[in-house]
Protein backbone atom coordinates (compact mmCIF):
# COMPACT_ATOMS: atom_id res chain seq x y z
CA UNK A 1 0.00 0.00 0.00
CA UNK A 2 1.19 3.82 -0.91
CA UNK A 3 1.52 6.14 2.05
CA UNK A 4 -1.01 7.65 1.43
CA UNK A 5 -3.37 4.75 1.19
CA UNK A 6 -1.89 3.33 4.81
CA UNK A 7 -3.21 7.09 6.42
CA UNK A 8 -6.47 6.38 5.00
CA UNK A 9 -6.98 3.11 5.79
CA UNK A 10 -5.53 4.11 9.35
CA UNK A 11 -8.33 6.95 9.30
CA UNK A 12 -10.89 4.83 8.49
CA UNK A 13 -10.23 2.54 11.26
CA UNK A 14 -10.14 5.12 13.81
CA UNK A 15 -13.38 5.92 15.28
CA UNK A 16 -12.61 9.53 15.65
CA UNK A 17 -11.78 10.12 12.26
CA UNK A 18 -13.41 7.25 10.39
CA UNK A 19 -16.24 9.82 9.11
CA UNK A 20 -14.65 12.04 7.27
CA UNK A 21 -11.88 9.52 6.22
CA UNK A 22 -15.23 7.59 4.53
CA UNK A 23 -16.10 10.85 3.08
CA UNK A 24 -12.75 11.18 1.19
CA UNK A 25 -13.09 7.59 -0.04
CA UNK A 26 -16.18 7.92 -1.31
CA UNK A 27 -15.20 11.24 -3.44
CA UNK A 28 -11.72 9.28 -4.89
CA UNK A 29 -13.71 5.97 -5.85
CA UNK A 30 -17.60 6.66 -6.25
CA UNK A 31 -16.52 7.44 -10.09
CA UNK A 32 -14.35 4.49 -10.64
CA UNK A 33 -16.31 1.95 -8.81
CA UNK A 34 -19.61 3.08 -10.57
CA UNK A 35 -18.04 2.60 -14.16
CA UNK A 36 -16.63 -0.85 -13.09
CA UNK A 37 -20.14 -2.00 -11.44
CA UNK A 38 -21.75 0.07 -14.32
CA UNK A 39 -19.51 -1.99 -17.09
CA UNK A 40 -20.97 -5.24 -15.66
CA UNK A 41 -24.95 -4.51 -14.44
CA UNK A 42 -25.87 -2.31 -17.72
CA UNK A 43 -28.37 -0.79 -16.62
CA UNK A 44 -28.09 2.72 -14.46
CA UNK A 45 -30.40 1.59 -11.78
CA UNK A 46 -28.91 -1.26 -11.30
CA UNK A 47 -25.15 0.02 -10.59
CA UNK A 48 -26.97 2.61 -8.32
CA UNK A 49 -28.24 0.09 -6.08
CA UNK A 50 -25.23 -1.80 -6.51
CA UNK A 51 -23.06 1.17 -6.07
CA UNK A 52 -24.54 1.88 -2.61
CA UNK A 53 -24.59 -1.76 -1.32
CA UNK A 54 -20.65 -1.67 -2.51
CA UNK A 55 -20.01 1.66 -0.30
CA UNK A 56 -22.27 0.32 2.98
CA UNK A 57 -20.47 -3.17 2.77
CA UNK A 58 -16.82 -1.25 2.46
CA UNK A 59 -18.25 1.24 5.68
CA UNK A 60 -19.18 -1.81 7.64
CA UNK A 61 -16.21 -4.15 6.87
CA UNK A 62 -13.28 -1.68 7.13
CA UNK A 63 -12.62 -3.01 10.29
CA UNK A 64 -11.84 -5.73 9.03
CA UNK A 65 -9.65 -4.95 6.31
CA UNK A 66 -5.86 -6.25 7.12
CA UNK A 67 -4.00 -4.71 4.27
CA UNK A 68 -2.76 -7.49 2.96
CA UNK A 69 -3.89 -5.85 -0.61
CA UNK A 70 -4.32 -2.46 -1.67
CA UNK A 71 -7.09 -0.85 -0.49
CA UNK A 72 -8.59 -0.37 -4.05
CA UNK A 73 -7.97 -3.63 -5.11
CA UNK A 74 -10.38 -5.12 -1.90
CA UNK A 75 -13.24 -2.29 -3.08
CA UNK A 76 -13.15 -3.38 -6.44
CA UNK A 77 -13.67 -6.70 -5.25
CA UNK A 78 -16.80 -6.14 -3.02
CA UNK A 79 -17.77 -4.18 -6.31
CA UNK A 80 -17.40 -6.91 -8.18
CA UNK A 81 -18.91 -9.38 -6.15
CA UNK A 82 -22.04 -7.25 -5.15
CA UNK A 83 -22.90 -6.68 -9.05
CA UNK A 84 -22.30 -10.71 -9.67
CA UNK A 85 -24.33 -11.36 -6.88
CA UNK A 86 -27.23 -9.10 -8.36
CA UNK A 87 -26.93 -10.60 -11.21
CA UNK A 88 -27.72 -13.76 -10.31
CA UNK A 89 -30.29 -12.86 -7.96
CA UNK A 90 -31.64 -11.11 -10.81
CA UNK A 91 -31.37 -14.29 -13.10
CA UNK A 92 -32.90 -16.72 -10.29
CA UNK A 93 -36.03 -14.07 -9.90
CA UNK A 94 -36.97 -14.03 -13.86
CA UNK A 95 -36.15 -18.26 -13.86
CA UNK A 96 -33.93 -17.50 -16.73
CA UNK A 97 -30.15 -18.59 -17.35
CA UNK A 98 -27.21 -16.16 -16.85
CA UNK A 99 -26.74 -16.42 -20.89
CA UNK A 100 -30.26 -15.04 -21.21
CA UNK A 101 -30.17 -12.60 -18.56
CA UNK A 102 -26.92 -10.98 -20.44
CA UNK A 103 -28.94 -11.17 -24.01
CA UNK A 104 -32.27 -9.80 -21.91
CA UNK A 105 -29.91 -6.83 -20.41
CA UNK A 106 -28.56 -6.09 -23.70
CA UNK A 107 -32.30 -5.86 -25.53
CA UNK A 108 -33.03 -3.34 -23.14
CA UNK A 109 -29.85 -0.96 -23.94
CA UNK A 110 -31.57 -0.05 -27.25
CA UNK A 111 -33.99 1.54 -25.17
CA UNK A 112 -32.20 2.86 -22.06
CA UNK A 113 -32.32 6.77 -21.82
CA UNK A 114 -28.85 6.50 -20.22
CA UNK A 115 -27.06 4.64 -22.61
CA UNK A 116 -26.08 7.17 -25.88
CA UNK A 117 -24.15 4.72 -27.90
CA UNK A 118 -24.44 4.57 -31.68
CA UNK A 119 -24.74 1.19 -33.30
CA UNK A 120 -20.91 0.26 -32.89
CA UNK A 121 -21.21 0.92 -29.63
CA UNK A 122 -24.26 -1.36 -29.09
CA UNK A 123 -22.57 -4.34 -31.45
CA UNK A 124 -19.73 -4.32 -29.26
CA UNK A 125 -22.02 -5.08 -26.08
CA UNK A 126 -23.64 -7.19 -27.52
CA UNK A 127 -20.40 -8.81 -28.41
CA UNK A 128 -19.31 -8.97 -24.96
CA UNK A 129 -22.24 -10.20 -23.87
CA UNK A 130 -22.06 -13.15 -25.41
CA UNK A 131 -18.06 -13.61 -23.52
CA UNK A 132 -18.46 -16.07 -20.39
CA UNK A 133 -18.42 -14.01 -17.15
CA UNK A 134 -15.00 -13.94 -16.51
CA UNK A 135 -13.84 -13.04 -19.82
CA UNK A 136 -16.55 -10.24 -20.01
CA UNK A 137 -14.93 -9.32 -16.23
CA UNK A 138 -11.25 -8.80 -17.88
CA UNK A 139 -12.31 -7.26 -20.60
CA UNK A 140 -14.29 -4.05 -19.10
CA UNK A 141 -11.40 -3.64 -16.70
CA UNK A 142 -8.88 -3.86 -19.55
CA UNK A 143 -10.60 -1.99 -22.53
CA UNK A 144 -12.64 0.32 -21.15
CA UNK A 145 -11.11 1.20 -17.65
CA UNK A 146 -7.49 0.75 -18.86
CA UNK A 147 -6.72 -1.35 -15.57
CA UNK A 148 -2.98 -2.57 -15.73
CA UNK A 149 -2.77 -6.50 -15.45
CA UNK A 150 -1.24 -6.33 -11.94
CA UNK A 151 -4.17 -4.31 -10.66
CA UNK A 152 -6.48 -6.72 -12.12
CA UNK A 153 -4.92 -9.61 -10.41
CA UNK A 154 -4.84 -8.37 -7.05
CA UNK A 155 -8.89 -7.45 -7.73
CA UNK A 156 -9.75 -10.45 -9.79
CA UNK A 157 -7.32 -13.08 -7.63
CA UNK A 158 -5.78 -14.67 -10.54
CA UNK A 159 -2.33 -14.50 -12.57
CA UNK A 160 -1.35 -11.92 -14.57
CA UNK A 161 -0.51 -15.03 -17.18
CA UNK A 162 -3.99 -16.02 -17.03
CA UNK A 163 -5.67 -12.69 -17.12
CA UNK A 164 -3.43 -11.58 -20.15
CA UNK A 165 -4.51 -15.18 -21.81
CA UNK A 166 -8.19 -14.75 -20.77
CA UNK A 167 -7.47 -11.08 -22.51
CA UNK A 168 -6.48 -11.99 -25.76
CA UNK A 169 -8.87 -14.74 -26.20
CA UNK A 170 -11.73 -12.19 -25.30
CA UNK A 171 -10.52 -9.66 -28.07
CA UNK A 172 -10.15 -12.24 -30.59
CA UNK A 173 -14.07 -13.57 -30.11
CA UNK A 174 -15.22 -10.02 -30.40
CA UNK A 175 -13.19 -9.36 -33.53
CA UNK A 176 -14.46 -12.22 -34.66
CA UNK A 177 -18.41 -11.50 -33.73
CA UNK A 178 -17.93 -8.01 -35.28
CA UNK A 179 -16.43 -9.23 -38.22
CA UNK A 180 -18.73 -11.79 -38.54
CA UNK A 181 -21.97 -9.65 -39.20
CA UNK B 1 22.15 2.06 -45.59
CA UNK B 2 23.27 2.25 -42.00
CA UNK B 3 25.10 0.47 -39.30
CA UNK B 4 22.98 0.53 -36.46
CA UNK B 5 25.29 1.94 -33.85
CA UNK B 6 25.32 1.22 -30.72
CA UNK B 7 22.27 -1.32 -29.91
CA UNK B 8 23.46 -3.65 -33.09
CA UNK B 9 26.47 -2.77 -34.35
CA UNK B 10 28.41 -6.22 -33.97
CA UNK B 11 25.94 -8.46 -36.00
CA UNK B 12 26.20 -7.37 -39.62
CA UNK B 13 22.61 -6.39 -39.69
CA UNK B 14 21.53 -2.98 -41.88
CA UNK B 15 18.64 -1.00 -42.56
CA UNK B 16 17.83 1.94 -44.26
CA UNK B 17 18.72 5.19 -43.00
CA UNK B 18 15.36 6.50 -43.04
CA UNK B 19 13.85 3.70 -41.50
CA UNK B 20 13.55 4.40 -37.92
CA UNK B 21 11.95 7.98 -38.72
CA UNK B 22 9.86 6.81 -41.48
CA UNK B 23 8.93 3.80 -38.51
CA UNK B 24 8.01 6.16 -36.07
CA UNK B 25 5.64 8.04 -38.90
CA UNK B 26 3.93 5.06 -39.96
CA UNK B 27 3.80 4.57 -35.59
CA UNK B 28 2.12 7.75 -35.44
CA UNK B 29 0.01 6.99 -37.90
CA UNK B 30 -1.02 3.34 -36.73
CA UNK B 31 -1.78 4.98 -33.00
CA UNK B 32 -3.78 7.87 -34.21
CA UNK B 33 -5.90 5.82 -36.63
CA UNK B 34 -6.29 3.57 -33.16
CA UNK B 35 -6.78 6.09 -31.18
CA UNK B 36 -9.83 7.57 -32.87
CA UNK B 37 -11.30 4.27 -32.94
CA UNK B 38 -10.25 3.60 -29.98
CA UNK B 39 -11.85 7.02 -28.29
CA UNK B 40 -14.95 6.11 -30.75
CA UNK B 41 -15.20 2.66 -29.12
CA UNK B 42 -13.53 2.86 -25.12
CA UNK B 43 -16.44 5.54 -24.47
CA UNK B 44 -19.24 2.51 -23.61
CA UNK B 45 -22.36 4.58 -24.40
CA UNK B 46 -23.33 4.64 -21.11
CA UNK B 47 -24.03 7.96 -19.61
CA UNK B 48 -25.44 9.16 -15.27
CA UNK B 49 -28.02 11.62 -15.18
CA UNK B 50 -27.25 14.81 -14.49
CA UNK B 51 -25.25 15.68 -11.12
CA UNK B 52 -26.01 11.61 -10.42
CA UNK B 53 -22.43 11.64 -8.35
CA UNK B 54 -23.34 14.12 -6.38
CA UNK B 55 -26.50 12.94 -5.35
CA UNK B 56 -25.45 9.18 -4.90
CA UNK B 57 -22.94 10.61 -2.47
CA UNK B 58 -25.35 12.42 -0.32
CA UNK B 59 -27.65 9.05 -0.56
CA UNK B 60 -24.25 6.92 0.87
CA UNK B 61 -23.51 9.34 3.34
CA UNK B 62 -27.08 9.04 4.59
CA UNK B 63 -26.69 5.06 4.77
CA UNK B 64 -23.80 5.04 6.12
CA UNK B 65 -22.39 7.83 8.32
CA UNK B 66 -24.71 10.33 9.52
CA UNK B 67 -27.36 6.60 10.16
CA UNK B 68 -24.98 6.69 12.99
CA UNK B 69 -25.39 9.29 14.38
CA UNK B 70 -29.35 9.29 14.71
CA UNK B 71 -30.07 8.32 18.17
CA UNK B 72 -31.14 4.71 18.32
CA UNK B 73 -34.94 4.55 19.09
CA UNK B 74 -36.21 1.50 21.11
CA UNK B 75 -39.28 0.35 20.39
CA UNK B 76 -41.97 -0.60 23.23
CA UNK B 77 -43.59 -3.19 21.60
CA UNK B 78 -40.99 -4.42 19.32
CA UNK B 79 -41.47 -7.55 17.23
CA UNK B 80 -39.01 -9.99 19.32
CA UNK B 81 -39.97 -8.55 22.79
CA UNK B 82 -43.85 -9.42 21.78
CA UNK B 83 -42.54 -12.95 20.16
CA UNK B 84 -40.56 -13.39 23.70
CA UNK B 85 -43.27 -12.72 26.13
CA UNK B 86 -45.47 -14.80 23.80
CA UNK B 87 -43.34 -17.69 23.75
CA UNK B 88 -43.55 -17.58 27.47
CA UNK B 89 -46.63 -17.28 28.50
CA UNK B 90 -47.97 -20.32 25.91
CA UNK B 91 -45.42 -22.30 28.08
CA UNK B 92 -46.91 -21.03 30.98
CA UNK B 93 -50.59 -22.05 30.21
CA UNK B 94 -48.68 -25.67 28.89
CA UNK B 95 -48.05 -26.04 32.26
CA UNK B 96 -50.64 -25.01 33.74
CA UNK B 97 -53.09 -27.05 31.33
CA UNK B 98 -51.15 -30.43 31.98
CA UNK B 99 -50.77 -29.48 36.00
CA UNK B 100 -54.90 -29.00 36.83
CA UNK B 101 -56.43 -31.57 33.72
CA UNK B 102 -57.74 -34.30 35.27
CA UNK B 103 -56.60 -37.50 34.29
CA UNK B 104 -58.71 -39.92 31.93
CA UNK B 105 -60.52 -42.79 34.05
CA UNK B 106 -59.15 -46.28 33.64
CA UNK B 107 -60.93 -48.13 30.92
CA UNK B 108 -62.20 -51.71 32.56
CA UNK B 109 -64.59 -54.16 30.75
CA UNK B 110 -67.06 -52.61 33.28
CA UNK B 111 -66.68 -49.35 32.02
CA UNK B 112 -67.96 -50.32 28.46
CA UNK B 113 -71.73 -50.01 27.35
CA UNK B 114 -72.97 -53.57 26.73
CA UNK B 115 -74.48 -52.20 23.73
CA UNK B 116 -71.21 -50.78 22.34
CA UNK B 117 -69.61 -54.52 22.78
CA UNK B 118 -72.62 -56.15 21.23
CA UNK B 119 -72.40 -53.56 18.23
CA UNK B 120 -69.11 -54.25 18.14
CA UNK B 121 -69.81 -58.12 17.90
CA UNK B 122 -72.35 -57.50 15.46
CA UNK B 123 -70.54 -55.32 12.95
CA UNK B 124 -68.49 -58.35 12.95
CA UNK B 125 -65.42 -56.13 13.87
CA UNK B 126 -64.41 -59.55 15.63
CA UNK B 127 -65.23 -62.83 14.61
CA UNK B 128 -65.69 -65.32 17.77
CA UNK B 129 -67.11 -68.78 17.19
CA UNK B 130 -69.33 -70.43 20.14
CA UNK B 131 -66.30 -71.75 21.91
CA UNK B 132 -64.64 -68.60 21.96
CA UNK B 133 -67.84 -66.69 23.08
CA UNK B 134 -68.65 -69.10 25.62
CA UNK B 135 -64.93 -68.83 26.88
CA UNK B 136 -65.84 -64.92 27.47
CA UNK B 137 -69.47 -65.80 29.39
CA UNK B 138 -69.63 -65.26 32.93
CA UNK B 139 -72.01 -65.83 35.61
CA UNK B 140 -71.88 -65.05 39.21
CA UNK B 141 -67.77 -65.18 38.32
CA UNK B 142 -68.26 -68.39 37.08
CA UNK B 143 -66.64 -68.98 33.71
CA UNK B 144 -68.67 -71.06 31.29
CA UNK B 145 -66.33 -73.06 29.42
CA UNK B 146 -68.70 -74.05 26.72
CA UNK B 147 -72.20 -73.45 25.52
CA UNK B 148 -72.56 -77.45 25.41
CA UNK B 149 -75.96 -78.08 26.80
CA UNK B 150 -76.63 -81.20 26.77
CA UNK B 151 -76.26 -81.22 30.30
CA UNK B 152 -78.78 -79.23 31.21
CA UNK B 153 -81.87 -79.99 31.69
CA UNK B 154 -84.34 -78.98 29.26
CA UNK B 155 -87.24 -77.85 31.15
CA UNK B 156 -84.52 -75.75 33.00
CA UNK B 157 -83.80 -74.50 30.00
CA UNK B 158 -87.28 -73.23 28.72
CA UNK B 159 -88.07 -72.35 32.23
CA UNK B 160 -84.84 -69.56 31.96
CA UNK B 161 -86.01 -68.38 28.70
CA UNK B 162 -89.44 -67.98 29.65
CA UNK B 163 -87.95 -65.62 32.60
CA UNK B 164 -85.76 -63.56 30.87
CA UNK B 165 -86.09 -63.40 27.34
CA UNK B 166 -88.81 -60.56 26.58
CA UNK B 167 -89.65 -61.33 22.79
CA UNK B 168 -91.41 -64.42 22.21
CA UNK B 169 -90.61 -64.47 18.36
CA UNK B 170 -86.78 -65.18 19.90
CA UNK B 171 -88.29 -68.30 21.44
CA UNK B 172 -89.81 -69.62 17.92
CA UNK B 173 -86.50 -69.29 16.33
Amino acid sequence: MTTEETLLVQKLQDPHSRNEAFKELLKLFKERLYWHIRNIVKNHDDADDVLQNTFIKIFRNIDKFKGESQLYSWMYRIATNESLTFLSQNAKKLQISSEELQQHLIDNLESDTYFDGDKIKLKLQQAIATLPEKQQLVFNMKYFQDLKYREMSEILETSEGALKASYHIAVKKIENYLKSD
Amino acid sequence: MKNNSKYQSKSGFKVSTTYFEDFEAKMMHILNEDEVLSSKLKDSGFITPNNYFDKVEDEILNNTVHLEHQPKVIHLFNRNYVLKIAAIAAVFIGLISIWFSKPDPEVTIDTIEIAEIENYIDTEIIDLNLVEISNLLSQDGIVLDNLNTSKVNDDAVLEYLMDNVDDPDLLLK
